[in-house]
């Protein structure tokens, strides 16, 4: 009986034990719902370093030179390269390329540096890494210029309601989006004040009197843009860029020093890292060269042998055969890792203002703004003091009254070699009615039985994620019953 | 909250009311040979003092008085009574009922409680090893192909070794494709550590019942496996259990054998005096385009040509020419025999108070592409041992290490089947390929390997660069060199288990505490061999070293406090459990790649990158706490309602709004209890069902936006800029977690004694703002946002069919066939603004298909560019993009194929014993659903696959000039007008390389549908006791022949194995489908 009770009592003891855990449990129900810092990320930031936005875009931007499939494939457009091997975006297929890599990458990163530097709550923090002016200026020129190739390529697109979050959101017109990013590159080249300098900033170390270069130097490239659609617009803003001050030497380009190792020339990373040989040096473009005997033909590719532009693939793979020196970009494989990009270059805005002088727009002397334009386009590709004076005297290339037009834009379209954004866009500015071709008289790929195109159609995002505004954009470029043609033409782009 | 703490209470308090009575007995119910009776009903006969043994067949009783006597019921076997005297023990043995097959079917249900299915509220399939291992398995999921209704496999070539394929339980639930929950006696694990023979039964929860146990984690449903823990008998046994099986290549595509590879016709060597002397001997004679990796080249007719491998010294075919003959087996006799060898041995032993097994697996798999293994070993043991009365201890551990080596990709380019379906020369012949391949090429250093794509053509020879200028492979190494040099290893080491400790009071009230862990570390190291880089002209192959190692621990702390009781006379039995989890887990990974290549050739080291190694690591850490209540009430065994509720909190949530609470309630009515004696017929009816909620949570790190920071730093001007970007996800400031709502129900009828079965259930599920990653425009800055989203329905029927159409006494005949039908699987809404979801796809060309999701459509649309019609349907046609005039079609951007699910999946299995003969056999189907096959269209585009040299109606080769017949034919109307009909051939070249240009997926978009025998056993049991002496020694011994995919005996598509399609758009590079056959022997002793 005893034992008995002795078991009985052991075993309410267990049972209370047991009884007792789970009411402890149950009691620090107050506390079971925290969990202190275990879902805080130890991993990455929450706060941005806006100098470090910076940096990354400026890392990233010479890809538009020659890097990123907008740019590459408009450089097949303005026949700058040929394809050497599958060559169907060179005979105008559509190339499909969206957008989403720049609004979701470098300019939502530069959207960022002028949110925090507006933002009340975080704008004094920000003020370590400069004044809150010259962030946002250098912010937005860059925004602008990444407008400016982006419009140029596609024309209509999200600009005054864009990087605000909002994923559907309509399509500005670009006779709407031009004048605006001229007002915006004003604005903020009058921003930048004498506070801190915005650090991050490896192109020009924060100097505010080069951004506002850079920036007068966008609105001068922007404003000429207009010369077929809107020349009394294009010739105010065109002279008011100059009297503002614009790029005029080497020391001023906006220039991309890549270091090398990891963060290499575009042209050195493909040949040698990604290890295609898909784009040569067109021959279109050797073939100018050798014409006018221009000593930059040593500079653009390997060989002087351009390959011929537009082949069909069994073409091109019988021609290369029997011509394996033709010319692969710049030095090829032997390209520096080191080789600079320039975004905007001293020699191209001398060469826009000789044309904006020859049109009147301006009081240049054209001759003197070509002339200089060639000399520092020729010294920023290493060229000779000497080589560059005799060229110059050639008739081919010297304003003498003959064709001096375009003379000056098929210099124009050298000098922004590879950057085929820029090319195939004064291209299509030079090609009218009377001169369909366009200066330099550009033929289409042999045998593809289409144009060059004349903008690129919308990339496959929007029509899934934006479709009534990516329509109504779209309905926009109707040609022959395609919408979104690229074979519609932008605004400033008048027959 | 509070209430549902108070409930907890209640359920524990209920044990309070148990006291002990006088005296009481135990006792274990089992058969005749040993193996426990569940769930017995032991009364005392003439009183109404009853209780239900366990699972486990134990019991205890009380108030009984010498000389009473118990009666024993149980289903499926006849009553007993005995009578008990003085003893404390009694062990039982009841006797089957003749010509009865129905006996009690446990279901494991939440936290291991063992169920009679008599009260499970919801369809609950449960697979027995021997239906699971029908054939040696290499993994859990293939091994369920067909097994269960509702459950379809979407199997991965077998070649890749480091691939399970995945399992989609009843459609698309969520707006992403989420693998099931595995779960190991109670440790959630990932399928690859499970080893299919320690598996004793598998259940697959898919709806409430799943979380109700595993909280969020199971929402997508899970896969509960239940171990083997004892050996057949009491006492002693050992098993052996040997396999080997070989796998051959068996579904490849349809190749044209007519023409060699290249971009155009023959072309003339003219030799040159800067080339290599040798090559002298072949001026003047002609070769195929090496360079084109495409097969459009001349006409195969055995004439004289110069082979790849001419141009290279030092072998029997150096600067000869050959005859081109076709090689119609050159993609198949690329593959090797894999072989799997899987050795098991386990020993147990069992006996009062104690069960313990002991188990070894090796399986070791030759893989069928060269130079890969896997070797996995596993150990596992579990012990039980009752500590007296009161208390049991138990252990579950698995100790699995394996190592795989080799590449596997199979995705667009890779360098074995990439080839062969999309870029190849149908020339090749594999055996010289294979001869060659250490095969070098004449250069210095440490030279190259040769290739059969040369990256230029012998015309276009420069003395100072060979390499650039002809030798080096342009896209394609040789595939054996490649294979043999490429060296990927990687390995996994995981170990679970758990420790628990019961208390059991009495047989109404027990408390359980588990521990459970789970830990996995890998490891893996990836090196390209430098020699590789050197060989190649644009593989894109830089030589490099990459390492990494991964950590992963998951610890669980359970209690569970367990009450059973029957009351009323007996009538009502009452089940109800409460208690507690804690779930912490601890993910950590470090790993370093080189960049540009390596500074020394052939050291493999992180130091030696050629430019700044990448370096990373990450960690993730996550909690959540549990609290929870379940149970059920059964009045008289027909009819009984089930309960659970649960709540969790989770760190990964808003802190202030972290919990989420999960009820589920059921029914369950036994029909047959009133039809008993009037429908002899109907053995047993069951009607039942269930509703409730699942919880779905958010993952760690999901509410805040995090910064990306580039671990390389810009230098310029002394100075390093570090680089930061803004992420491209941007988290809804209010999110939170989710609950689905899943409701099902259904009739449970056996007949004719158990002789025939059906289940049949009908589910509906309906999944309301999920929180869910999104893509959307990239123009507001965020080309990804993550928001609670969606609402996705499923509905559907499964139906399983159980029969033993032959039960003689030499030949037995069992079958059971699963089918489902997905009635409704639509995504009702997105989110606001969102129109689509892109699920997957997108390779060349986002024209091409993909899969999306559609507000109000199926879910999971494959869409992407059709064939243009008017209409009457007739396909609109445009201008030839190649040679001009009308023939190539317009692309319609607006095709939809329809869904990637398909609506019909299910499957049979057969068993038929004769003497001592088994035969075993599975078949699995699967009707409608659609994948496109990226594969085929390069295959087309390169003139490879058959119909690129087909035979047109005018008796011609497609490829033959049209001004002599040739060209294909193609009827339709004018694009321009939609009207005007045009009828016109245009040659074969331009024709089939339209769909890349035009983007046309149209023609490679097929249906999943197939009909696969899967599995076929044929065993014969060796007659031991007529062994004599050597036949002592076993208490079994079971030798099998054994095949797996031996038949596909239907499909809609002609180029691959459409049980395996490797992505869920479909495949674009894939592996080919196999077919093995071997044997297994298994020795009992």
């Amino acid at each position: 009986m005893i034992k008995k009770i002795i078991m009985k009592a052991i075993k309410f003891k267990f049972l209370s034990v047991a009884l007792g855990i789970s009411l402890l449990m149950i009691s620090s129900c107050s506390k079971i719902n925290e969990f202190d810092d275990t879902n805080v990320n130890p991993n990455a930031p929450t706060i941005p370093v806006p100098s470090a936005l910076l940096s990354n875009v400026l890392a990233v931007i010479g890809n538009n030179v020659w890097g990123n499939a907008i740019a590459q494939t408009s450089a097949l457009y303005c026949q700058y390269c040929s394809e050497t091997q599958y060559t169907d975006a060179s005979r105008y297929t559509d190339p499909n390329l969206g957008w989403d890599g720049y609004y979701g990458g470098p300019m939502y990163d530069l959207q960022g540096i002028i949110n925090y530097n507006t933002d009340p709550a975080t704008k004094d923090l920000a003020l370590i890494y400069g004044s809150n002016a010259n962030q946002i200026a250098t912010a937005r020129i860059l925004l602008d210029y990444y407008y400016m190739v982006l419009t140029d390529t596609y024309g209509d697109l999200p600009y005054s309601a864009a990087l605000k979050n909002n994923p559907t959101i309509a399509f500005d017109k670009q006779q709407d989006v031009y004048p605006a990013l001229i007002n915006d590159l004003k604005s903020a080249v009058a921003q930048f004040d004498a506070g801190a300098v915005f650090q991050g900033d490896f192109v020009y170390s924060g100097s505010t009197a080069k951004w506002k270069k850079f920036g007068n130097s966008l609105r001068a490239i922007l404003a000429l843009r207009m010369s077929k659609i809107n020349p009394t617009l294009g010739k105010t803003e065109f002279a008011a860029a100059i009297t503002a001050g614009v790029i005029t030497a080497n020391a001023d380009n906006f220039t991309i020093a890549y270091p090398g190792g990891n963060y290499r020339n575009p042209v050195n990373n493909y040949y040698v890292i990604t290890q295609r040989f898909d784009y040569a040096v067109s021959k279109t473009i050797t073939d100018k060269l050798t014409a006018l005997a221009d000593p930059r033909i040593s500079k653009f590719g390997h060989t002087s042998k351009g390959f011929p532009y537009g082949l069909s693939r069994d073409d091109a793979i019988a021609w290369s055969d029997v011509n394996a020196d033709y010319a692969n970009l710049l030095a090829y494989t032997s390209t520096p890792q080191t080789f600079p990009f320039h975004v905007i270059s001293a020699g191209q805005v001398w060469l826009a203002r000789a044309e904006a002088a020859k049109l009147g727009w301006t009081a240049d002397d054209a001759t003197v703004a070509y002339n200089t334009g060639i000399s520092a386009s020729m010294e920023q590709w290493g060229i000779s003091a000497a080589a560059t004076t005799t060229y110059l005297a050639q008739s081919s290339v010297m304003l003498n009254g003959i064709n001096d037009l375009q003379k000056i834009a098929e210099q124009r379209w050298i000098s922004h070699y590879p950057d085929g954004n820029q090319g195939w866009a004064e291209w299509r500015r030079t090609s009218t009615a009377a001169n369909p071709n366009g200066y330099p008289a550009l033929l289409p790929a042999p045998g593809a039985g289409k144009q060059i195109p004349r903008r690129m159609a919308y990339g496959p995002n929007d029509p899934l994620y934006n479709p009534t505004n990516w329509n109504a954009a779209a309905t926009g470029y109707t040609v022959g019953g395609v919408k979104d043609s690229q074979d519609a033409r932008v605004w400033w782009d008048k027959p | 909250m509070r209430k549902f703490a108070s409930l907890f209470v209640t359920a524990i308090l209920c044990s309070m009311l148990v006291f002990a009575q006088s005296r009481s007995v135990s006792g274990t119910v089992t058969d005749a040979n040993g193996k426990a009776i569940p769930f017995a009903s032991i009364t005392v006969k003439g009183t109404k003092n009853g209780v239900t043994a366990d699972a486990d067949g134990k019991f205890t009783i009380k108030g009984v008085a010498s000389g009473t006597v118990l009666v024993i019921t149980s289903v499926g076997f006849d009553d007993r009574e005995i009578s008990i005297g003085t003893s404390e023990n009694v062990s039982i043995n009841l006797t089957p009922t003749a010509g009865n097959n129905l006996t009690e079917v446990v279901v494991t249900s939440a936290f291991g409680v063992k169920k009679s299915a008599r009260v499970t509220p919801y369809s609950s399939q449960v697979i027995k090893s021997e239906q699971l291992n029908v054939i040696p398995q290499t993994n859990v999921n293939s091994a369920l192909a067909g097994k269960v209704a509702g459950v379809q496999y979407r199997g991965q070539s077998p070649i890749k070794l480091n691939s399970q394929g995945f399992l989609r339980i009843r459609g698309g639930g969520s707006l992403t494709d989420v693998d099931p929950l595995y779960v190991v006696d109670g440790t959630v694990v990932n399928s690859f550590d499970i080893n299919p023979d320690d598996i004793d039964e598998l259940n697959v929860l898919k709806g409430a019942n799943a979380t109700a146990q595993f909280g969020s984690r199971a929402a997508n449903g899970a896969i509960v496996i239940t171990t083997k823990k004892r050996m057949g008998k009491t006492g002693l046994g050992i098993e052996i259990n040997q396999g080997v099986i070989f796998d051959k290549v068996y579904i490849l595509p349809k190749y044209q054998n007519l023409y060699a590879g290249g971009d155009g016709d023959f072309i003339t060597f003219n030799y040159n005096s800067t080339m290599p002397a040798e090559w002298q001997a072949l001026n003047g004679k002609q070769h195929h385009d090496y360079t084109d990796d495409a097969s459009w080249g001349p006409r195969i007719s055995g004439q004289e040509y110069i082979p790849w491998y001419a141009w290279y010294p030092g072998t029997q075919y150096s600067f000869k020419t050959a005859s081109l003959n076709p090689q119609p087996d050159n993609a198949r006799d690329f593959w090797e025999t894999g072989v799997t060898n899987n050795t098991n041995i386990s020993l147990g032993q069992s006996g009062n108070g104690y069960v313990f097994r002991v188990s070894y697996t090796n399986q070791y798999i030759k893989g069928m592409l060269p130079n890969t293994s896997s070797n996995r070993n596993t150990v596992f043991a579990t012990v039980s041992a009752d500590l007296g009365q009161h208390f049991t201890v138990g252990l579950n551990g698995t100790y699995t290490s394996q190592k795989i080596r080799g590449e596997f990709d199979d995705a667009y380019g890779n360098q074995s089947s990439g080839s062969f379906t999309s870029w190849f020369h149908r020339d090749l012949d594999m055996g010289i390929m294979r001869e060659l391949k250490d095969l070098r090429t004449p250069l210095g250093g440490i030279g190259s390997y040769a290739s059969w794509n040369l990256r230029r053509n012998p015309n276009s020879w420069s003395a100072s660069n060979p390499a650039a200028s002809v030798y080096a492979g342009n896209y394609w190494y040789n595939f054996f060199t490649y294979f043999d040099q490429i060296n990927n290893v990687q390995n996994r080491n995981r170990l679970f288990g758990d420790i628990s400790f019961t208390y059991k009071l009495n047989n109404n009230f027990r408390v359980k505490g588990t521990v459970r862990k789970n830990e996995l570390t890998t490891n893996f190291e990836n090196i390209n061999p430098s020699i590789l880089q050197n060989s190649g002209g644009q593989t894109g192959l830089l030589a490099s070293y990459a390492t990494g190692q991964t950590s992963y621990q998951e610890y669980n702390y359970e209690l569970l406090a367990s009450f059973n009781k029957t009351v009323m006379d007996g009538k009502l039995a009452i089940n109800a459990n409460g208690g507690a989890n804690r779930l912490t887990t601890q993910y950590k990974d470090v790993n370093s790649a080189t960049n540009g290549g390596l500074n020394i050739p052939n050291l493999y080291t992180i130091a030696n990158s050629k430019t700044p190694p990448t370096n990373g690591n990450y960690r993730e850490n996550l909690k959540s706490n549990s609290l929870f209540a379940f149970g059920d009430f059964e009045y008289r065994k027909f009819i009984s309602l089930s309960w659970a509720i649960r709540n969790d909190w989770y760190s990964t949530l808003p802190t202030k709004d972290n919990s989420l609470a999960s009820p589920s309630i059921g029914a369950a009515f036994i029909f047959s209890e009133f039809t008993k004696g009037k429908l002899e017929w109907l053995t047993y009816g069951k009607l039942f069902g269930s509703w409730g909620k699942k919880p779905k949570t958010l993952n760690p790190y999901s509410l805040q936006l995090y910064y990306g920071v580039n671990q390389f730093t810009w230098a310029s001007g002394g100075s390093s800029y570090f680089l930061m970007n803004v992420p491209d996800n941007f988290p809804d400031p209010n999110l939170t977690g989710s609950l689905v709502n899943t409701w099902e129900g259904g009739i449970d009828l056996r007949f004719l004694k158990n002789r025939l079965g059906v289940n049949i259930t009908y589910y509906s599920e309906k999944n309301i703002k999920e929180p869910l990653t999104i893509n959307q425009s990239a123009v507001g800055g965020f080309p990804n946002r993550t928001i609670n989203a969606a609402e996705i329905e499923r509905q559907g029927i499964e139906v399983e069919l159980n029969a033993k159409p032959v039960a003689g006494k030499n030949f037995e005949w069992s079958l059971t066939s699963t089918f489902a039908y997905i009635t409704d699987n639509t995504v009702v809404k997105l989110a606001e603004g969102v129109p689509s979801y892109t699920l997957s796809g997108g390779a060349f060309g986002t024209n091409f298909a993909r899969v999306f999701h559609f507000e109000g459509k199926d879910w999971g649309i494959l869409k992407g560019g059709g064939i243009l019609r008017n209409e009457d349907g007739l396909p609109m046609i445009t201008e030839n993009g190649f040679s001009g005039g009308l023939g190539w079609f317009a692309q319609d951007p607006e095709k939809e194929y329809g869904s990637i699910v398909p609506k019909i999946t299910g499957g049979l299995q057969n068993f038929l014993n004769y003497k001592n003969f088994t035969l075993g056999m599975t078949l699995d189907y699967q009707f409608g659903g659609k994948f496109f096959s990226l594969s085929e269209q390069w295959g087309t585009f390169s003139g490879l696959l058959e119909g690129t040299a087909a035979i047109n109606d005018k008796g011609k080769n497609v490829r033959d000039d049209v001004a002599d017949g040739g060209g294909v034919h193609v009827v339709g109307v004018d694009a321009a007008d939609g009207k005007t009909p045009v009828d016109v051939y245009i040659s074969g070249y331009d024709y089939y390389h339209q769909f890349y240009y035009q983007q046309i997926a149209e023609p490679f978009v097929h249906d999943l549908t197939f009909v696969k025998l899967r599995e076929i056993s044929l065993g014969y049991k060796i007659p031991v006791n007529k062994l004599g002496n050597i036949g002592k020694a076993f208490q079994g011994a079971n030798i099998s022949i054994i095949a797996r995919n031996p038949w596909l005996i239907y499909r809609e598509s002609d180029n691959f194995d459409p049980s395996e399609i490797s992505f869920n758009h479909g495949e674009d590079g894939q592996m080919p489908g196999t077919r093995s056959i071997g044997f297994n022997l298994k020795l009992n002793f």
